[in-house]
């Protein structure tokens, strides 16, 4: 199932209707096209920023990779490097983010 | 021409044939009733408001009246219609006046998309706008009506008309709706506030409506850029507390107090963004009316960003 999920891609649906701001740490971003709003964590919204800045599909451990400022740390052997608690955290994360139009999944 | 100008009689001949053009802030409403109880409503809460000519563009045409049918001879009623067509079930007669308030925040809310629409009272010092966003039940209007009888120019007691490229708020200032145990907390803190009838056994319970200071009706032309959101929130007997809160609660508080936000789209977030980006944002429990405009007199003004 883990090894599903990591070669899963993600990415933005529609990055040009995604309005955001970020206060002390906590997100409000808008989903023009479903007229959403909604408040995101540090953690969200730092994954939010993620999939906006890239222009390519991330893979679940492209983009802990990224948010934890470590982008070189890629490939199945670097993989086991994240802890399963943060490993779900992202999953949860990345599935609320697909419920609210905001992230496409394109299966592995 | 204020309404104060018209005899008793003239003013209910007028509403009883073209109608009245009241001019309240940026809105213009042909306000048509034959009925005396609403008549003498206007003449009270209005008293200051201009009116505008009959060739003048009235924003809305609505009308206070009777419907026809066999209740009126058992139990009167009254119905609010919008360009002749009524779209709320008729209430009891006695309560024309609350129902041609409720109707006119109505209009105002459904149609004046040319402002972001916040449901929240909005008063004024020093040329910077406080803006309490909150549901009803919350205190907002009891509040509203303290902080107006206390030094603080009233621009809304409900709907906070935010013009979204300029950012600033328009004033709308009416008449400021209170209910059931509010009455009495202002009508015995505040003896200059000039109340209209109490409505009994509303569907909110006990109404009864104060007249807008007449500083702040003369003024309705002048908008305050905002200064402070405070959501206020009132707890029987407790102390006053403002507390900070984070901008992004108020960036949702905001949103979700808005009656139009999703007709603005991006306009609307960005203009509520900049709304908040220049605003001091806290919450406010209250429980006690003359401790919180303490309170509300030591706020200091933020450094405004254009």
């Amino acid at each position: 199932m883990e090894d599903v999920l990591s070669r899963e891609h993600w990415r933005i649906s529609e990055p040009e209707v995604i309005d955001w701001r970020e206060w002390s740490d906590e997100f409000v971003v808008h989903v023009t096209s479903r007229s959403e709003t909604h408040l995101l964590g540090a953690a969200a919204g730092s994954i939010l920023l993620v999939l906006l800045d890239s222009r390519e599909m991330l893979t679940l451990d492209d983009i802990y990779a990224i948010a934890v400022g470590n982008p070189e740390m890629t490939g199945a052997a670097q993989r086991s490097r994240i802890p399963a608690a943060d490993r779900e955290r992202l999953q949860a994360i990345l599935t609320d983010f697909e419920r609210l139009g905001i992230v496409t999944r394109i299966a592995a | 021409m204020r309404v104060a100008d018209f005899t008793q009689n003239s003013l209910r001949r007028r509403l009883a044939r073209d109608g009245l053009r009241l001019r309240t802030g940026p809105v213009v409403a042909n306000i048509r009733t034959s009925l005396d109880m609403v008549a003498d409503g206007i003449a009270l809460h209005y008293a200051e408001h201009s009116v505008a000519k009959e060739s003048e563009f009235a924003d809305f045409h609505v009308a206070v009246e009777r419907p026809r049918n066999l209740r009126q001879w058992i139990a009167p009623q009254v119905v609010f219609r919008f360009d002749g067509l009524s779209s709320f079930a008729p209430l009891p007669v006695d309560q024309g006046f609350p129902t041609l308030e409720w109707g006119l925040n109505w209009c105002v809310s459904s149609h004046c998309h040319q402002f972001l629409i916040v449901h929240a009272a909005v008063l004024e010092r020093g040329g910077h706008a406080l803006i309490l966003p909150a549901p009803s039940g919350s205190g907002k209007s009891t509040l509203c009506a303290a902080l107006a009888f206390s030094g603080w120019r009233l621009l809304s007691d409900e709907l906070a008309l935010l013009a979204p490229e300029q950012g600033h708020v328009v004033a709308l200032p009416r008449p400021i709706s209170l209910k059931n145990e509010s009455i009495d907390a202002v009508r015995s803190s505040f003896p200059a506030a000039i109340f209209g009838r109490t409505v009994r056994e509303t569907i909110k319970g006990s109404v009864v409506h104060v007249r807008p200071p007449a500083d702040s009706v003369r003024r309705a032309a002048q908008p305050a850029m905002p200064a402070w959101v405070v959501a206020p929130s009132f707890l029987p007997d407790a102390e006053a507390c403002l507390e900070p809160m984070p901008k992004a609660r108020a960036m949702m508080c905001l949103v979700e107090s808005a009656f139009n936000y999703n007709v603005h789209g991006r306009v609307g977030f960005a203009a509520l963004s900049r709304l908040v980006d220049q605003a001091d944002c806290y919450r406010f429990t209250y429980g006690r009316l003359h401790e919180a405009v303490r309170v509300f007199e030591r706020l200091e003004a933020p450094g405004i960003v254009q």
